[in-house]
């Protein structure tokens, strides 16, 4: 039973893993919301029975996808999420229909549980879960721009840096109510700050285009930094791409604040240790941006890098402004025990 | 820069009164030789990177083209909203120019900044001023140049007036109904940039109708200018001996006008022009000695002692002194070099890693090289960072090549040293607390080529690409500096200027 939906899930499943291989994509938010359609293709068909059945599942297909893509924690993360929903979920029908054997208060309460008990409800309520997480993937860069409005106010100059559509929608829907001046750094040798910039500019907002290396140079003008993440980590810290951290310092040094947006499935539940990132999740890409092959002899004399991520300590960052809420650093670990579940991943 | 140079010299040689001329200056310099020639060239060089941005800062000039035969052709006419003026004020001028055999062009601008205490009576000098709404162009003709002279300090300062209004744009951004929004001229950070030059292309500098004129200007400073401006001729130093050599040009072929000649002029001792001449032209050569190229290798020297085996040392930019460093360093140690580089990149064909990498990558162990993106990934397993500088502000401040706070912040905030290579010749007494005063703006990199065809009409005057050359090292950063005097604090310049003043005035 349940064979055909299997195969869809499992060939979706490798389409995803494939993509994240080869790395052919452009956004975390566009790899959560392909691993949300799996993951509820799954939750729909009759593979699994109980929540040990599924939790087991989603288990599995993390591990798969975050082989594919160390760099990528956005579905594994989400999967966590989920999990911890499943989790709850289940306990919560468990402790609806038995009463009596409930009576410590949650969290822990689901040591002593069997989660191969099968509770029918539960496939509604993880699918009610599941659409709930849709919505929030899809406006989560709407909900970040509601609080556009506190924190920049008319005459402001802001810097970002590369190219997040949550940013871009932060800073045009402050652009509504305030007129203020955006700096973008480029972000080269990818230069996807081009991309904002023009984006903006299009939108009558007034922006400066500069290059990386003018950033400490333009820093001291600058009244916020906003800038978009690929991913927060469990301490705080961002894992951000290539130059933010230079953004970061240059921030400190001028003592601007620096606020950083993002929606809630890039909260990692991976603790780095400072340079960690580099060795293990970091991606490196080709450094043809940097170098041309047509210089072909330089190459033999070179180690050329063209990393992709940043790693940035938390001492840097002011605030984090998620779809839920803004929090400072110092709150992150509390959001992670609230998200994901306690077990080792 | 080059006109800088040489009103300074007549100002180091007091030679200030109306009416003299640059021979009068040139003559006054050989007495006191060496030294003035030392003086004149610290404020050349102070003034170096600076000059060749001022010399391209008239950005609406059109161009003339001028007769082949002479540059002292070119007229001065008016710009739209200028008067003639036989009055000088305060003046500075910027020379550029390209000279080529079939057709030259030529220009030559002089600002002049509006309020002047020294006006002098226009007198037989024909010295034209220009005004233009925001800086005045003058046209001195050669023989006014001591008067003119003076003023250049003041003028400097003076420069930096138009920064100020960097803090009055902004309240002006917003006008009516906060949804107003302002364009291109009131944006607050453009207002920044204000009183930077843009980058010209200099034969745009030219023109009857921009009242500039190459006329008795010589034509070697011309063509430094215009090869400053082009970028063609990069780097302090290499601008400074080039500045040396068409002084020394200058000289050669200057001859006093017929009713006066050098004994004439000459107060103390009675030589002959020749002897005069070859009195300059062996305090240019000195000065390049002292200054420059011994100054270069003691710095080496000094420097090369500070690598040790096994280090892993960071550079930035295309300094050739730091570039001469590493190659000396590696004939006697081994150890790896990391490059970082900044914009340009491949994509442009100009990377200036490129180049490093061609040349030290025969001689150096290990290279690794990455875009300043990257610079948080290596920075890690860097045990030294070396950098060049274009000056040394009075304020210990390392003004260098933009890019260069960065690295040393990121060095500094992972506690690793930084040592910065600088001749005292280029340690200045201007103290500048950002990076905006004293800078260069390059010619715009725009947006990505798939952009730039959609920019004009979609974006229009909300978005600018101002490309900053230069930016200053906050002091703090930086842990020291190694000068051809001696491994030093970077706020050590006012003492290193003092003491160089004090023993240029006792010679």
């Amino acid at each position: 039973m349940g064979s055909v939906e299997e195969d869809t899930t499992t060939s979706s499943l490798l389409a995803l893993e494939a993509l994240l291989k080869r790395g052919q994509y452009t956004r975390s938010g566009q790899i959560s919301l392909l691993t949300l359609d799996i993951v509820e293709k799954y939750v729909q068909s009759n593979c699994w029975k109980t929540a040990g059945d599924l939790i087991t599942w989603l288990q599995d297909t993390a591990e798969t996808l975050r082989k594919a893509a160390a760099s990528e924690t956005a579905s594994g993360n989400l999967i966590l999420r989920l999990i911890k929903i499943v989790r709850d979920d289940f306990t919560n029908r468990h402790r609806s229909r038995n009463p009596g054997l409930m009576s410590q208060n949650s969290v822990d309460s689901e040591q002593g549980l069997d989660f191969n008990l099968e509770i029918p409800e539960l496939r509604s309520d993880v699918q009610n879960t599941i659409y709930e997480l849709q919505s929030e993937l899809e406006l989560s860069a709407e909900n970040i721009a509601e609080e556009a409005d506190k924190h920049i106010h008319s005459n402001e100059v802001v810097l970002t840096m590369g190219k997040s559509k949550t940013v871009e929608a932060f800073l045009k829907r402050a652009a509504k109510k305030a007129v203020f001046e955006v700096i973008v750094a480029e972000c080269a040798p990818a230069s996807n700050g081009h991309e904002l910039a023009h984006s903006l500019a299009s939108s009558k907002i007034q922006t400066t285009l500069i290059a990386d290396t003018a950033i400490f140079a333009m820093m001291s003008r600058v009244n916020k930094v906003i800038i978009g993440t690929h991913s927060v980590l469990a301490n705080g810290g961002l894992k951000a791409i290539a130059g933010i951290h230079l953004v970061a310092l240059a921030a400190k040094y001028y003592n601007v604040p620096v606020i950083v947006l993002v929606p809630m499935y890039k909260l990692s539940p991976e603790y780095p240790l400072s340079t960690d990132i580099n060795k293990t999740t970091n991606r490196f890409v080709s450094p043809d941006q940097l170098l041309d092959y047509s210089d072909g002899d330089v190459y033999s004399k070179v180690c050329a890098y063209n990393p992709v991520f940043d790693y940035v300590p938390p001492n840097l960052i002011s605030l984090f402004i998620f779809n839920i809420g803004s929090l400072a650093p110092s709150y992150i670990y509390r959001l992670l025990h609230e998200t994901y579940p306690q077990i080792k991943r | 820069m080059c006109i800088n140079l040489i009103w300074n010299m007549a100002d180091s040689s007091k030679s200030g009164k109306p009416g003299k001329n640059p021979a009068a200056a040139a003559d006054a310099e050989a007495k006191a030789k060496e030294k003035a020639a030392r003086k004149a060239l610290f404020e050349a060089t102070r003034g170096a990177d600076i000059a060749a941005a001022k010399a391209s800062k008239e950005k609406n000039k059109k161009q003339v083209k001028k007769n082949p035969k002479s540059e002292n052709n070119a007229s001065a006419p008016k710009t739209p909203a200028s008067k003639e003026q036989d009055v000088p004020d305060k003046v500075e001028a910027k020379v550029k120019a390209n000279q080529s055999p079939p057709e030259v062009k030529t220009q030559k601008r002089v600002e002049g900044a509006p309020k002047s205490s020294e006006v002098k009576p226009s007198s037989k000098d024909k010295l034209r001023v220009e005004k233009d709404p925001s800086n005045e162009k003058v046209t001195p003709k050669s023989e006014a140049v001591s008067d003119i002279t003076k003023s250049v300090r003041n003028l400097e300062i003076t420069e930096a007036k138009p920064k100020r209004s960097i803090l009055k744009a902004p309240s002006s951004a917003v006008k009516g109904t906060g949804r107003t929004r302002e364009l291109k001229s009131q944006s607050r950070v453009q207002t920044l940039f204000d009183h930077l030059p843009k980058g010209v292309e200099p034969r745009e500098l030219f023109g009857e109708e921009k009242g500039v004129s190459s006329e008795g200007i010589h034509p070697g400073f011309i063509a430094l200018g215009l090869m400053c401006s082009h970028g063609q001729l990069q780097g302090s130093n290499k601008r400074v001996i080039a500045l040396l050599n068409v002084v020394g040009q200058f000289f050669d072929s200057y001859s006093p006008p017929p009713e006066k000649d050098f004994k004439d002029i000459e107060v103390e001792e009675k030589k002959s022009e020749k002897d005069i001449k070859k009195d300059l032209a062996f305090a240019l050569q000195v000065f390049r000695e002292e200054r420059v190229d011994k100054a270069t290798e003691a710095i080496v020297a000094k420097a090369k002692a500070k690598i040790v085996q096994d280090d892993v040392v960071l550079i930035f930019g295309s300094s050739d002194l730091v570039r001469e460093v590493i190659v000396e360093a590696s004939l006697e140690k081994t150890f790896s070099v990391i490059i970082i580089d900044g914009r340009p990149y491949a994509t442009e064909r100009r990377s200036k890693g490129l180049d490093i990498i061609k040349e030290l990558g025969n001689k150096v162990q290990i290279i690794k090289y990455t875009s300043i993106t990257g610079l948080s990934n290596v920075i890690r397993s860097v045990t030294k960072v070396i950098l060049g500088a274009h000056g040394l502000l009075n304020n210990g401040g390392v003004l260098a090549h933009a890019g260069t706070s960065q690295i040393a912040l990121m060095a500094a905030a992972n506690n690793i040293p930084v040592i910065v290579c600088c001749e005292t010749l280029k340690f200045c007494d201007k103290s500048p607390t950002d990076s905006f005063f004293l800078n260069e703006i390059g010619t715009g990199f725009g947006l990505h080529k798939k952009f730039t065809d959609a920019m004009t009409p979609d974006c229009g005057p909300y978005l600018v690409t101002p490309v900053i050359k230069y930016d200053v090292t906050p002091p703090e950063l930086v842990t020291a500096v190694i000068t051809d005097v001696d491994i030093l604090p970077c706020t050590s310049v006012p003492v290193v200027l003092r003491v160089q003043e004090n023993r240029a005035i006792k010679s």
